[in-house]
């Protein structure tokens, strides 16, 4: 810990993606990732790019545009952040999603997958289960009795 | 990236983290263990709770508070949510246009795991007859959440129960979180005081701590509060005269009082009323006209650039809902099918009288022939007319009574079962004994002969219900075999004599609905008997 205390600020990190794509980021970006986090405290070579081995170049390009925002706390109000955590999320299409969402829990960024769980969960909210399947492209592999034992698990009881 | 990515195969802690975001809306859980496999086992559903973590103990609204009327000093309280929702039947059923395509459920959660449902706009809840289903699947109904209330009851000790009853004087509940954090609960008192106790630093209101103790707002001198909304994210009161005040709750125990919008011309004596409605915030004034009994209804929207108050005609396509303690708005379209735009439904005494303390149109609302549905109705565009639900059966039915897609037994088996019911009920009252009769107190016998007279009313009278459904359910069969026939032969003339044929589809469902009216009264009135023989220690105990 101690050296790397004095000129944090302004060291720089090499972050390279799974697809071989490199990105130089501040180190005090790169940090919002508790992944890297200690894979720097670890490493001994600080100038030789940090694998994040399963994510592809252009997702981590998103992660990085999102760590970069919120690495600089001073310029914005906590509402402008969080109007942009919200034009943010809602720029991305689900395939997007679905990898960021992978991505910051891999790389263990906490903002970052409170917020797209949360962007996840309001696309659910509302739906039924049929609209969810066809919303997600998933395949409904109950059987009609294991469907029907699950609707029927927990009914509204009535005190009386 | 062509491929679409496998949503089922995310890792279990991303879905039960994406769960988490649902744990408020117990059907929004439920849909998200139906969609597959991995889905389901990612989540846990234990108890379904309305609201998280309501029902939640809470220290008793002060003195101040409760003035009024109100000696009782109970230790402590209950901070419970009712919820709103719009069930639609399984099937959806051919309708007629009068008809509504839902039924309006107000569920109360005031004990953990359990609920239950409240007579329609009222404080009171529904106690439920025989026959009526003990549970409810919301998937079965496409529930959808139209709005939600709090509430706050007490416990009182009666014998060893522990009774619970509504704080009469407390108005509304306004459950609010903001950014700093906190949870904040403020409550609007009869008496148009305000008072608020927050219930811990959680960022979300499923984070809610122990709650703290209470803190007096406004303790009704110079004015008084009428309505408090939260609006987006701020907590606003409404005074007698139309004056909205922004209440800035802050961390310590300091909490102001800020005009933001100044008072309306005139207004008259009545509680104003707000509601949000499509994001934007609507003042309800009922103004006493001299020489009308109706008064009417004068409606304002809040213009938020200039900051004040702007009488609208029209609500728009939306439905106005008011009882005492909630407001809510609602599409027309999405409840009464074509029925029912630009309306507003109150509860009696949702507009009270500032001097009498009563409702203006008490004697009205005393006509209704249902004491469940004292409800007005006020259609905007058409002048004067203020009329009882109970003469609007498109409004009346989202109500009361529960639509018969709702039981899961025929109304033939719910008969049938009454009649079995009354059978037994009648075997525990002493009578046919003759020796066991002679035995009792006068008192008792004369007791035990009313009971045993309206058990054999009920059952006669259910025997006739039983024998007009079955003529009902013949006369349908033959007309819907009519029906073929004439499809079948006369395909020309089908179009010029399709009104009258739609005419007398309502009839039928007019039929079908006052049956079903009459079994629940059946079915309410053998409970009452029921509990009253429980009650009787003369009578045999029940199997």
């Amino acid at each position: 810990m101690a050296s790397t205390s004095t000129s944090t600020l302004s060291r720089k990190l090499i972050l390279k993606s799974s697809d071989g794509e490199k990105f130089e980021v501040d180190e005090n970006v790169a940090m919002q990732s508790q992944t890297i986090k200690h894979m720097i405290e670890d490493l001994d070579d600080i100038n030789s790019p940090i694998p994040v081995s399963i994510v592809t170049g252009t997702i981590l390009s998103k992660v990085i545009e999102y760590c970069k925002k919120h690495a600089t706390e001073d310029s914005d109000s906590d509402e402008q952040l969080k109007q942009w955590d919200k034009e943010y999320a809602n720029n991305m299409d689900l395939n997007t999603l679905y990898y960021l969402l992978l991505a910051a829990n891999y790389m263990e960024i906490k903002g970052l997958l409170e917020l797209i769980t949360q962007c996840v969960a309001d696309m659910i909210k509302g739906k039924s289960p049929e609209e969810i399947r066809a919303h997600f492209n998933i395949k409904n592999d109950f059987t009609p009795q294991e469907e029907a034992n699950i609707r029927n698990e927990n009914p509204w009881a009535f005190e009386n | 990236m062509g491929v679409i990515p496998p949503w089922s195969d995310l890792p279990p802690e991303l879905l039960s983290a994406i769960a988490e975001f649902l744990i408020t809306n117990p059907i929004d859980i439920l849909s998200f263990r139906s969609v597959c496999k991995s889905w389901c086992s990612s989540s846990s559903f234990s108890s379904p709770t309305l609201s998280p973590p309501l029902p939640l103990t809470t220290p008793s609204p002060p003195y101040p508070l409760r003035q009024s009327s109100y000696c009782l000093n109970p230790d402590f309280s209950v901070l419970s949510v009712t919820v709103i929702y719009a069930l639609r039947p399984p099937i959806d059923e051919d309708f007629p246009s009068w008809m509504p395509r839902v039924w309006v459920l107000f569920l109360d959660q005031s004990v953990p795991g359990k609920v239950s449902i409240r007579q329609p706009f009222s404080k009171n809840s529904y106690s439920l007859p025989i026959n009526f289903p003990r549970t409810l699947n919301f998937l079965d109904f496409h529930a959808s959440e139209l709005g939600r209330f709090y509430n706050f009851s007490y416990l009182s000790k009666k014998g060893c129960n522990l009774i619970q009853d509504s704080f009469r004087v407390v108005h509304k509940v306004v459950l609010f979180s903001n950014c700093n954090g906190l949870v904040v609960a403020v409550v609007l008192s009869e008496e148009g005081k305000l008072g608020l106790f927050r219930l811990g630093s959680g960022v979300k209101v499923e984070d809610v701590g122990v709650p703290t103790q209470w803190e007096i707002i406004h303790d009704g001198k110079g004015f008084r509060f009428d309505d408090i909304v939260e609006f987006k994210g701020r907590v606003l009161g409404i005074d007698r005269r139309g004056r909205v005040y922004d209440i800035v709750i802050g961390k310590g125990s300091s909490t102001k009082l800020n005009v933001v919008v100044p008072p309306i011309a005139g207004g008259g004596g009545r509680r104003k009323r707000v509601v949000e409605s499509l994001g934007r915030l609507h003042l309800v004034v009922r103004c006493t006209v001299r020489g009308e009994n109706d008064g009417l209804f004068k409606v304002y929207e809040l213009n938020e650039g200039t900051k004040k108050w702007i009488e609208v005609k029209s609500i728009g396509d939306q439905t106005f809902f008011f009882g005492t303690e909630f407001s809510f708005s609602a599409a027309a379209e999405l409840l009464h099918g074509s029925y029912g735009k630009n309306c507003i439904l109150f509860k009696q005494n949702s507009f009270v009288n500032y001097s009498s303390g009563y409702d203006d149109n008490s004697e009205m609302f005393r006509k209704s022939e249902s004491s469940k549905l004292r409800i007005g109705v006020r259609h905007l565009e058409d002048g004067s007319h203020l009329s009882l639900i109970g003469s609007h059966p498109g409004y009346s039915n989202l109500f009361w009574p529960p639509p018969s897609w709702i039981w899961t037994k025929d109304k033939s088996e719910r008969l049938g079962n009454l009649l079995t019911a009354l059978d037994k009920l009648q075997s525990r009252i002493p009578g046919g004994d003759k020796a066991k009769f002679n035995e009792l107190a006068l008192v008792d016998q004369v007791g035990a002969l009313k009971l045993m007279r309206e058990a054999l009313k009920f059952m006669k009278e259910t025997f006739k219900l039983k024998e007009l459904l079955y003529g009902f359910k013949r006369l349908q069969q033959q007309k819907k075999s009519i029906n073929l026939h004439d499809q079948e032969g006369t395909s020309t003339l089908a179009t010029e004599e399709r009104p009258a044929s739609a005419d007398s589809d309502c009839d039928w469902f007019s039929v079908e609905t006052n049956f079903n009216a009459c079994i629940l009264q059946f079915e309410e009135n053998t409970s009452n008997l029921e509990d009253a023989i429980n009650k009787k220690k003369y009578c045999a105990p029940a199997e």
